[in-house]
């Protein structure tokens, strides 16, 4: 008896489907693929390429919304980050909070190291640390990165994904439940029940709809948040289109929405704004300035076919006379099937 | 080529007695019907279902052994004689009763007609 989990997914031919025998398979192969999926459905929790000054020689520190797996998985992390000078030591710190309250936020570290960086001046550092459990209660993540001794840094991105390991005993909070064949393998006498054809697709759903898709990003430096849209009156001031990929979904998606932001003074109601543009119809959803993560969905209406099915999303945000309005993150989350 | 139905899997809701050795067993009243035939075909006397944990150490070594059914409550209440296999019921954990393999000493005919692995039916 084992919870096999198998490295690639395997898929029964047309033959093996047709009128086969009653026996362990191709149930046992199916209900192998749902541990498949517990194991190595990988979508990225968080993908964000940086909003920061250029030429950094100071600390940078960026929040991250993030709705992590109610599973209490492992995940890993790649920074991406390059430095004028060569060799330089940046420790890079990752932290999480269940409650995000600005200045008064209580972070837990998840780990911090000093990475060596690029040997090339100029040169690209990857940096991947694996396996960092994210509890199922953060709400958002908070990269920080230390300045070079000497030159400077630019942030580029930071992927956040999911690596659990494989798959152990017992009903998982996300409603997964693995599967162990000691009982079909019992002397090829076992009783074929429903629960583990239903386990196929239950498994399948809750591993899919808990495991989050980051399909839209941005994060600025809290340390000093370039864009303050402080010069453009009180509209609305948007920054450009980012084009979401949704291959062979439709007609319509349902984005949760995880926005951050704060103001100087002033009231901080519906200055940050999300939206759908260049179809007609498309809906706007707003959100409070209030230095809190503020949730909210979007149903977008997608454009395209096929593979090429996509939604034009514009992030906005408008200040108070005489106030200053500063967007810290906005993060969009896909759930397969909504 | 013959066809069957696929076996049962009934959540356990609740239960008397305790963990380890079980008065009463409820069961969803959609199976009522099903553990009465089961039963009439043994002429009232008592019929096995095995028990297990869905996602954990699944074995054909926990059993249950029925003398009793009927609608209590509008659940389906078996009446549990016997109890083998060392095992503790838990709902948090979803305790399921399924039917016993066929080499399993006591499984009937009617729980026979049922899918069980190489029984000579096929997938369809």
């Amino acid at each position: 008896m084992a919870i096999t989990t198998p490295s690639d997914i395997i898929i029964s031919s047309a033959s093996q489907l047709w009128l086969p025998s009653m026996a362990q398979e191709p149930l046992k192969t199916a209900l192998e693929n749902a541990n498949y999926l517990m194991r190595w459905h990988q979508p990225p929790l968080a993908s964000v390429c940086f909003t920061a000054e250029n030429a950094l020689t100071r600390s940078s520190i960026y929040i991250v919304p993030v709705m992590p797996s109610a599973d209490a998985l492992r995940y890993s992390l790649e920074h991406r980050l390059v430095c004028t000078n060569a060799s330089q030591s940046v420790t890079v710190t990752v932290d999480e909070t269940a409650t995000y309250a600005g200045a008064g936020t209580s972070w837990s570290n998840i780990y911090s190291q000093a990475v060596t960086t690029s040997s090339t001046a100029g040169g690209l550092t990857t940096h991947t640390k694996s396996n960092q459990p994210i509890a199922a209660t953060t709400t958002a993540l908070r990269v920080t990165y230390t300045a070079p001794a000497a030159g400077s840094r630019n942030d580029h991105h930071v992927l956040v994904y999911p690596s659990p390991s494989a798959p152990s005993a017992g009903i998982q909070p996300s409603g997964a439940v693995p599967f162990d064949d000691g009982l079909i393998t019992h002397g090829d006498e076992a009783a074929i029940h429903t629960e583990w054809i239903n386990r196929c697709k239950t498994t399948a759903v809750a591993i899919l709809t808990d495991r989050k898709q980051n399909a839209l990003s941005f994060c600025q430096d809290e340390t000093n948040q370039l864009h303050q849209w402080n010069s453009k009156g009180t509209d609305f001031y948007p920054l450009p289109p980012g084009r979401v990929w949704f291959p062979n979904q439709g007609p319509t998606v349902t984005l949760d929405l995880r926005v951050l932001g704060k103001v100087d003074g002033g009231a901080n109601t519906d200055l940050l704004r999300v939206r759908q543009v260049g179809v007609p119809g498309a809906k706007t959803v707003t959100f409070n300035a209030d230095e809190t993560i503020k949730s909210g969905t979007l149903e977008v209406k997608l454009q395209g076919s096929g593979l090429m099915t996509y939604a034009d999303l514009e992030l906005a945000v408008k200040r108070t006379t005489g106030n200053k309005t500063r967007l810290m993150s906005a993060m969009a989350f896909w759930t397969p099937g909504d | 080529m013959r066809a069957s139905s696929l076996s049962p899997a009934a959540l356990i809701s609740s239960y008397t007695g305790t963990a380890a050795n079980p008065a009463t067993i409820d069961i969803p009243l959609s199976y009522l019907k099903h553990m009465e035939a089961t039963l009439a075909e043994e002429g009232g006397g008592t019929f096995w279902l095995a028990h297990y944990q869905p996602g954990q150490v699944e074995t054909a070594t926990q059993f249950h052994e029925v003398s009793a059914v009927a609608e209590v409550g509008g659940k389906c209440r078996l009446t549990i004689d016997g109890t083998s296999g060392g095992h503790s019921l838990d709902t948090t954990k979803q305790s399921t009763l399924t039917l016993p393999p066929t080499d399993y000493g006591d499984v009937t005919d009617y729980q026979t007609s049922f899918s069980h692995v190489d029984d000579g039916t096929t997938w369809g």
